[in-house]
C-alpha cells in the first residue's frame, strides 16, 4: 500500500459558513466509566481459558463530521477496556495509539482519556491515566505515536482507554480487527458514510457476526457556498458549489462479535493476520451533488484503468528514456526474443538491488530507482517491464497480492488489496511470469512469497487472472552411499539435489552467509556425522540444480552389540518429528507450493554379516491422493537399498482435512524411525 | 552498543574534491585479512575532542568493505543521538569493489526515527540510519560524521573490533583535551599510545593495523573478551548541576547516590495498606520479604529511559502512583518502603547479563547497566532484584550473580561481590517411568526438580497460566506420537528456590518395531549438553560458564513376553570438565538406568578443547543407545 498520495486517502480542504448535524449518532451502549464489578472480580477468561488478558470490549466508531473551515473530516472512536488476569498479561497495559500524517495534512489524537480499575477491601479504586503516563513520539517521516502505560496495574485490575482521532484522510475509513493477540469478549464497530462516498468492504474470519446491521438517516449542512480539491488518480480538481443547503443520507453499518478467541499460532500457516477475523473498508467511488461520480474499485476493470493512468504505476512505463542504454546493451548480447527477455531478467537482478519491501507502487519513481541502482519490488518488476516493453516484447504489468498480505477474490474489486506486480510475457503462445528482486530464482519463477493464487492483469481496461504458481515445486533428493562396517561404522558418499523453491532457499543462505559459514552450518546440522569436505555443484545457475556432496568419514551412526549391528533405516535423517503435533487446527495448513522429498539410500553389509530384519515396503496416500508417500526397503547381496518419496501436491489443507494430514505425517515419522538390524553369521 | 568518540576539524586529506577515480578498492587490502572475513574495517578514524568539562565535539570518519549479504548490516549507518548529543552532519559514499563511487547518500536517503521501537516504552533516544543497498559484492561505504556532545557521564568505549569475522586494515582513536581535563585511559589489548603535548592541549592516538578475522569457536569467549578496547572516563564533570569526581570508586558511588538523593519519600498513603502486616512481624528478614512482594505485586517494569543520563530514578512516590518504573525506579521505591520501617539497606550498580563481562576493577567509573537492592544482615546480604514479579526472594540468578557491585552508601561507592551460585546447589533431579506396551506405545511418568541455577530453566515456564504451559510443554518435548495427559509446575523456596515439574504422557509409537523386536530409546527425556566437532585448531581457551549436576533415572517397564536383547553397558568416565557416571540393569520385568550427569566451571586451554568435545561425544554416544528388546 501506498499509504499518504494515494487517491484512496482523498484528502478534501473546504470551506464553508455554517454547518451542524442533523441527528445526533446512535446512542452508546457502553460508557466510559461505568464498569461492571462483576468483571473486576474475573478470574479468568469464560471463553478462552489461556488467556493472560481479556479485552472486556473494544468499541469503535468511525463518522463524518463536517465544519465550517475544514469541510469533512473522518473521526474515528474507540473505546477499549482490558481486563488483566496475571503478571504474564501486564504488557496488555501498555498501550499504543499510531495515527498518521502527510505533509501539511496530520491526524490528531483527541479527548483522550483513561483509568485503571482494581478491587480495594471489596470497593472499586479507580486511578486516572495522567499526562505522565502518556508519551508522544515521531515514529518515522509519516507516523506518530502516542504510548501509554497504565498506572496502578496489577492482577485482576482492569484499564479502560478513549479516545477519538480526527483525520483529513476521509477516504480512509480505519480496518477493525474483531480477533487479535487477545480474546475479545464484545467488539463492536459502527461504520457512517455520507452518501457521497460509497466505500466496498472485505469481511474475513472464522467467526459469526453477533450485529451485522445497515440503517440510514438524513442529515443536512447549510451552507453558503461549498467547495472542495482533491487528488484523483494524479489529477488535481478544484470546484466550486453554490448551495444553501445540502440534505444527504448517511448510511450506517453496525457489526459485532461476542467472545472471539485469541489468535494462536500454528505450524505451516500464512501470517496470523490473515486468519484474524477484521473488517476492512475501502473507498469504491465519491459523487459530489451534481457531479459525476468518480469510480475508484467499482470494479475490476475501473481498478485496472485507473492503475494503468496512476502517475505512479502506469504512467512509470513511458518513461523509454531511462532505460535506453540498458536495452541497447541488451539488444547487443541477444538477438532472439526470448533470449532477450532472459537477458533483461538477468540484468536488473544482477544490478538493481532488492530492499526487501514488497510494493505495487515504486518507492518514488523509476527514475529514482534506477540512479540508487536498489529499489523495492515494484521499482526493480516495473523497470523490467519497461525495458522489455522497449525490446519489443509483448508484456503487461500483472498486479497480486503477497502470501502475507492475504488473498484477493475476484469477486471483491481492491485496490488496497494489491501489494505487488510481475511482469507477464507472452511469446510463441507461452506466458511467463518474471520477477527481478531474487537473482537466486530459476526464470520464470516467482518468489515463494508471492505464491497467492492469481494476479491480475493491468492492460487494456480488461481483468484477466493468471495463476501466479507454475509447476515448481520444493524438491530435494539426498542420495547417499555407505558402508556400514563390523562396529556399526558409516563410511561413504552424501549427494543432496535441490531444485525448485528448496534450491531457491539453499542458494539464498549459500550466497548470503558465504561458502565457509554455509558449510559450517550444514556441518551442525548433521549432529553426529563426521562431516569431510564439503563440495557443491552449479551454486550460482539458478537454473540447475543446487547440488551438495560431502564423504563422511567413518561415524558411529549405528549401534553394535554383541553379534548384532542396529541401525536407523535413514542413519537418523528423515523426519524424526511431526510437524503436525496438535490433535486440533483452527486455521488451514498451508504448504505454500507442492513439495517432493527424496532419500535413496544404498547400504554395504559388513563381510560376515547378514541381514536378520528389514522395515516392512510401504505406500499409503491421502484419500484424494493430495499426498503420498512410498518407502521401500530390500536387500540384494551383500547391498540394502532404502528409498523414501514423499509428494504433497496441493498447497492448502483445510482444517476437516487436518486430522488425515496429522496421520499421515505420523506414519512418516514412524516408518523413518525403523531400524534395520544385521547379524553376525 | 559501539562507543564513538569523534573530533571535529581534522582534515580528512582524502576527501578533497574532485574524488580520485577510484576509492578503498578491494585490491588494495592485503591478502591475509580477506582470510575469514565477511567484513573489513578499511580506515576507522576516530576522534575525541574534549573542549569543557561538559562539552566535546566528535568525529568519525569509518570506511568499511563487506562481502556478503549477511554482513551487510556491518555496511549500515546508525547514529543516535538525544537532548545532549547533536549530530552536526553525516556524509556517506558507497563505492564498488574496483573503488568506482556508485552513490553519495543525500538528505533523503537518511531515515531518522525513535531510537526504541519495542522493548522501551520511551525514551528520548532517536537514531539516524543510512541503508546502503548493493546488488554485487564486495561493496565499500565510507562516512563521515559530527557529533557535539553536551553529555560526558557514561564511560564510553572504544572497540575497534566489533564481530568474529571481521579484518581491520587500520583503525585509530584520538583524544585531545586541556590539560587538567584529559579523561582518565584504560587499555586492554591494544598498543600504547603516541601523545603529543603542546598549547596546553594533550593529544593522545592508539591505532590498530592489519588485524586478521577470527573464527567464533563454540564455548569460546565473546567477542568482547578478545576485542582491544578502551575505556575513557573523564575525572570531573557537571551535569545539569551535578558535579562529580569519577576518580575513585567511592567518587562514582557518591555521584551517583546524589541522583538519589531526596528522591526517596513516600506518602503514608502508600504503605497503608501494608503497614499493618509488617508490624506484626517482629523479624526483620520476613518484613523485608512482605515488603518485597508488595513491591513485585503493585508495580510492573516498564522503560522509560529520560532524565539525567538515563541514571536518575523516578521518585518513589510516582513509582506507588503509577504502580510502574524502570530498574532504578523500583529499586529506589523499593529502598523507600523499607526505610518507612527502618530497615537500611543500598541501591547498588550492577553490570547485568549472563555473559556481559566483568567491570574493569581498577578504572572507577560508571561501566553498569542496571541496578539491584543490597538489604545487610548481620551475617549475610539479601539481594533483592526488582525487575521481575515473578523472581524467588533474594535470588538473584545468573544475571547479576558473581560480580563486582557498586554499592551506594551514604559515603560513597564501595565495590562487593555478589554471590556465587556453585555446583552443589545447582541441581536437577528427574525420574521417568515408562510403561511399554506391545505394539511399541507409551505411558510415560515423569517428575523432576531444578535448583539453583538450574531453576533458571524451567524460570520463564512459571510465568505461564497451565493453558500456556500445556502449550509449551508439547513444543518443547516435541516427541511425535505424543499426547499431554497432565502437567504441573509449581516453585518454592527463597534464596535458592527449586522448581518441579510432573509430567504425564502417553507416546504413540514410542519404540519403533521391526521383525519383531522392539527399539526403545532412553535418552528421550535425558538433557545433555549439544554436541561438538572436534578442532584441532582450536585458538581460543575453553569457557564452562556454569557447573552443575543432574540426577537422571529412566525405568522401563517391559511390555509382557519381552525381554532384553541388548542393553546398553554401565558406564563410566571422568574428565576434568565433568563427569558421567551411568548404571543400567535390569530384573527381567524392568530396566532401569541411573544416570549422573556433574559438569565443571571454569576456563581451560584451547588444547584441552578436543578432549572436552570427545567428553560430550561419549556422553551423547551412551545416550543415543536404544534399548532393544525381543519377544
Amino acid at each position: 500500500m501506498k499509504p499518504f498520495s494515494k487517491n484512496h486517502l482523498l484528502v478534501l480542504t473546504a470551506i464553508i459558513f455554517c454547518a451542524f448535524q442533523g441527528t445526533l449518532l446512535a446512542q452508546e451502549k457502553i460508557k466510559f466509566g461505568k464498569i461492571d464489578i462483576s468483571d473486576l472480580k474475573m478470574t479468568r477468561c469464560p471463553f478462552d481459558s489461556a488467556a493472560d488478558a481479556l479485552v472486556l470490549c473494544d468499541v469503535g466508531s468511525s463518522r463524518y463530521e463536517y465544519s465550517e473551515n475544514k469541510g469533512f473530516e473522518l473521526l474515528f472512536d474507540r473505546l477499549v477496556r482490558i481486563k488483566i488476569f496475571t503478571k504474564t498479561g501486564y504488557p496488555n497495559a501498555n498501550f499504543t495509539i499510531e495515527y498518521w500524517n502527510a505533509g501539511t495534512d496530520c491526524e490528531k489524537v483527541e479527548s483522550l482519556k483513561g483509568k485503571t480499575y482494581n478491587l480495594e477491601s471489596g470497593g472499586v479504586a479507580e486511578t486516572k491515566l495522567d499526562d505522565k503516563s502518556i508519551f508522544d513520539e515521531v515514529e518515522d517521516i509519516h507516523t506518530k505515536v502516542k504510548k501509554i502505560s497504565f498506572p496502578a496495574v496489577r492482577e485482576g485490575s482492569v484499564v479502560e482507554l478513549k479516545y477519538t482521532i480526527r483525520s483529513p484522510f476521509i477516504g480512509h475509513i480505519r480496518s477493525w480487527y474483531f480477533q487479535g493477540e487477545l480474546p475479545i469478549r464484545w467488539s463492536e464497530y459502527e461504520v457512517n458514510v455520507p452518501e457521497y462516498f460509497r466505500f466496498g468492504k472485505q469481511s474475513m474470519g472464522y467467526y459469526p457476526f453477533e450485529v451485522n446491521k445497515t440503517t440510514s438517516h438524513p442529515e443536512t449542512i447549510n451552507s453558503q457556498y461549498f467547495s472542495y480539491n482533491g487528488t484523483m488518480g494524479g489529477v488535481n480538481l478544484k470546484t466550486k458549489l453554490e448551495h444553501s443547503s445540502i440534505s444527504y443520507q448517511v448510511y450506517t453499518e453496525q457489526y459485532a462479535t461476542r467472545d472471539v478467541p485469541a489468535l494462536k499460532e500454528e505450524p505451516f500457516s500464512n501470517t496470523l493476520q490473515n486468519y484474524s477475523m477484521r473488517i476492512r473498508y475501502e473507498l469504491k467511488s465519491y459523487q459530489y451533488p451534481g457531479r459525476d461520480p468518480h469510480e475508484l474499485t467499482t470494479d475490476w476493470r475501473v481498478v485496472v484503468r485507473d492503475l494503468e493512468a496512476d502517475e505512479d504505476f502506469g504512467k512509470q512505463l513511458n518513461k523509454s528514456g531511462l532505460v535506453k542504454d540498458i536495452v541497447d546493451e541488451i539488444n547487443g548480447k541477444a538477438l532472439k526474443p526470448y533470449y532477450k527477455m532472459v537477458e533483461a531478467q538477468n540484468y536488473v537482478r544482477t544490478h538493481f538491488k532488492w530492499n526487501g519491501k514488497n510494493s505495487l507502487y515504486p518507492s518514488e519513481n523509476l527514475k529514482k530507482a534506477v540512479a540508487n541502482h536498489a529499489g523495492n519490488s515494484a521499482d526493480l518488476n516495473l523497470l523490467l517491464i519497461l525495458i522489455l516493453r522497449e525490446l519489443n516484447l509483448n508484456v503487461v504489468p500483472l498486479a497480486s497480492s503477497t502470501w502475507d498480505n492475504g488473498v484477493i477474490f475476484e469477486s471483491v474489486p481492491t485496490q488496497r488489496g494489491l501489494n505487488y506486480v510481475t511482469g507477464l510475457v507472452r511469446l510463441d503462445s507461452s506466458e511467463y511470469i518474471l520477477d527481478a528482486t531474487s537473482p537466486y530464482l530459476p526464470f520464470k519463477m516467482v518468489p515463494r512469497r508471492c505464491l497467492n493464487d492469481k494476479g491480475v492483469v493491468v492492460s487494456d481496461g480488461n481483468t484477466r487472472w493468471v495463476p501466479l504458481l507454475g509447476g515448481e515445486k520444493d524438491n530435494s533428493l539426498t542420495f547417499a552411499d555407505l558402508k556400514i562396517d563390523t562396529a556399526g561404522n558409516l563410511q561413504g558418499r552424501m549427494i543432496t539435489s535441490e531444485s525448485g523453491y528448496s534450491a531457491a532457499d539453499s542458494r539464498e543462505n549459500y550466497f548470503s552467509s558465504g561458502e565457509a559459514a554455509f558449510s559450517k552450518t550444514l556441518k551442525e546440522k548433521y549432529k553426529l556425522w563426521d562431516v569431510g569436505e564439503i563440495k557443491y555443484e552449479n551454486a550460482g545457475d539458478p537454473e540447475k540444480e543446487f547440488k551438495v556432496i560431502f564423504d563422511m568419514i567413518p561415524s558411529e551412526i549405528g549401534q553394535s552389540s554383541g553379534n548384532m549391528i542396529y541401525l536407523n533405516v535413514l542413519s537418523g535423517l528423515g523426519k524424526n518429528s511431526n510437524p503436525f503435533n496438535n490433535e486440533k487446527r483452527i486455521y488451514p495448513v498451508d504448504f505454500n507450493c507442492p513439495v517432493k522429498e527424496t532419500y535413496v539410500f544404498t547400504y554395504e553389509i559388513p563381510p560376515g554379516f547378514n541381514v536378520e530384519s528389514l522395515p516392512e515396503s510401504v505406500k499409503f496416500s491421502l484419500p484424494d491422493q493430495s499426498a503420498s508417500f512410498k518407502f521401500v526397503v530390500g536387500s540384494k547381496e551383500n547391498k540394502i537399498m532404502v528409498s523414501s518419496m514423499l509428494t504433497i501436491n496441493k498447497t492448502t489443507f483445510i482444517t476437516s482435512e487436518y486430522e488425515a494430514l496429522r496421520d499421515f505425517f505420523a506414519r512418516i515419522v514412524a516408518k523413518h524411525s525403523q531400524q534395520i538390524v544385521l547379524k553376525k553369521s | 552498543m559501539r562507543f564513538f568518540f569523534l573530533l571535529i576539524g581534522c582534515l580528512f586529506p582524502g576527501l578533497l574534491f574532485p574524488f580520485p577515480e577510484t576509492r578503498y578498492p578491494v585490491t588494495d587490502i592485503p591478502p591475509g585479512l580477506q582470510v575469514n572475513a565477511d567484513f573489513i574495517v578499511r580506515l576507522s578514524e576516530t576522534r575525541f575532542d574534549l573542549k569543557s568539562l561538559n562539552h566535546a565535539e566528535w568525529t568519525e570518519h569509518y570506511v568499511v568493505t563487506v562481502f556478503n549479504e549477511g554482513a551487510s548490516e556491518q555496511a549500515v549507518l546508525r547514529e543516535y543521538y538525544n537532548n545532549y548529543n547533536s549530530i552536526k552532519s553525516i556524509e556517506g559514499y558507497m563505492y564498488n569493489a574496483e573503488g568506482t563511487l556508485l552513490k553519495e547518500f543525500k538528505s533523503g536517503d537518511i531515515i531518522d526515527q525513535s531510537a526504541v521501537r519495542d522493548g522501551s516504552l520511551y525514551s528520548d533516544d532517536r537514531v539516524k540510519i543510512i541503508h546502503p543497498l548493493s546488488v554485487s559484492y564486495p561493496f565499500t561505504v565510507e562516512y563521515f560524521v559530527e557529533i557535539s556532545a553536551r553529555k560526558i557521564i557514561n564511560c564510553p568505549e572504544w572497540r575497534p573490533l566489533d564481530d568474529y569475522r571481521e579484518s581491520i586494515q587500520s583503525s585509530k582513536l584520538s583524544i585531545s583535551a586541556p590539560e587538567g581535563l584529559f579523561p582518565r585511559i584504560h587499555t586492554e589489548r591494544l598498543p600504547d599510545d603516541v601523545s603529543i603535548i603542546g598549547d596546553g592541549i594533550t593529544g593522545k592516538t592508539w591505532e590498530i593495523r592489519d588485524m586478521k578475522a577470527l573464527e567464533r569457536e563454540p564455548y569460546g569467549p565473546g567477542i568482547k573478551q578478545i576485542s582491544p578496547v578502551l575505556m575513557a572516563a573523564p575525572a570531573n564533570f557537571s551535569i545539569k548541576g551535578y558535579d562529580g569526581d569519577f576518580s575513585t570508586w567511592k567518587g562514582v558511588g557518591l555521584w551517583m547516590k546524589s541522583l538519589y538523593e531526596g528522591r526517596d519519600s513516600l506518602d503514608s498513603r502508600f504503605i497503608e495498606n501494608i503497614r499493618n502486616d509488617v508490624d506484626a512481624e517482629t523479624d526483620t528478614l520476613v518484613k523485608v520479604k512482605i515488603l518485597y512482594r508488595y513491591m513485585q505485586r503493585t508495580c510492573r517494569y516498564v522503560n522509560t529511559n529520560v532524565g539525567i543520563g538515563g541514571w536518575q530514578p523516578e521518585r518513589a512516590n510516582d513509582v506507588a502512583r503509577l504502580g510502574y518504573g524502570d530498574c532504578k525506579g523500583l529499586v529506589n521505591y523499593t529502598y523507600a518502603l523499607l526505610k518507612q520501617f527502618g530497615i537500611k539497606s543500598f541501591c547498588t550498580l550492577v553490570k547485568a547479563g549472563a555473559n556481559s563481562g566483568l567491570i574493569v576493577r581498577d578504572f572507577p567509573s560508571n561501566q553498569f547497566n542496571h541496578v539491584i537492592l543490597a538489604v545487610p544482615f548481620k551475617k549475610d546480604t539479601v539481594w533483592l532484584e526488582c525487575t521481575d514479579p515473578m523472581q524467588p526472594f533474594g535470588f538473584l540468578g545468573s544475571f547479576t550473580a558473581d560480580r563486582d557491585a557498586l554499592l551506594l552508601t551514604g559515603n560513597g561507592g564501595v565495590l562487593v561481590r555478589t554471590p556465587r551460585y556453585p555446583e552443589k546447589v545447582n541441581i536437577e533431579h528427574s525420574t521417568a517411568e515408562i510403561r511399554m506396551d506391545s505394539l511399541g506405545n507409551a505411558s510415560i511418568s515423569i517428575a523432576s526438580s531444578y535448583k539453583g541455577l538450574e531453576f533458571e530453566e524451567v524460570e520463564s515456564l512459571l510465568a505461564l497460566n497451565p493453558e500456556h504451559l500445556r502449550e509449551k510443554m508439547k513444543s518443547l518435548l516435541d516427541v511425535p506420537g505424543m499426547t499431554l495427559i497432565s502437567v504441573q509446575l509449581t516453585s518454592e523456596g527463597d534464596f535458592l528456590p527449586e522448581a518441579v515439574e510432573k509430567l504425564g504422557i502417553t507416546v504413540k509409537n514410542y519404540a519403533s518395531m521391526s521383525g519383531g523386536r522392539m527399539f526403545i530409546p532412553l535418552d528421550r527425556f535425558l538433557e545433555e549438553p549439544p554436541l561438538l566437532k572436534k578442532n584441532q585448531f582450536r585458538k581460543f581457551e575453553l569457557v564452562l560458564r556454569k557447573s552443575y549436576v543432574h540426577y537422571d533415572t529412566v525405568i522401563i517397564h517391559l511390555p509382557q513376553g519381552f525381554s532384553p536383547e541388548s542393553m546398553q553397558p554401565s558406564f563410566r568416565f571422568n574428565t576434568k570438565f565433568g563427569s558421567i557416571a551411568s548404571e543400567v540393569d535390569s530384573d527381567g520385568l524392568t530396566v532401569k538406568l541411573c544416570r549422573k550427569l556433574e559438569m565443571e566451571e571454569g576456563s581451560f586451554p584451547s588444547s584441552d578443547f578436543d578432549a572436552f568435545a570427545d567428553f560430550l561425544q561419549q556422553l551423547s554416544r551412551h545416550d543415543k543407545a536404544k534399548l532393544v528388546v525381543k519377544h
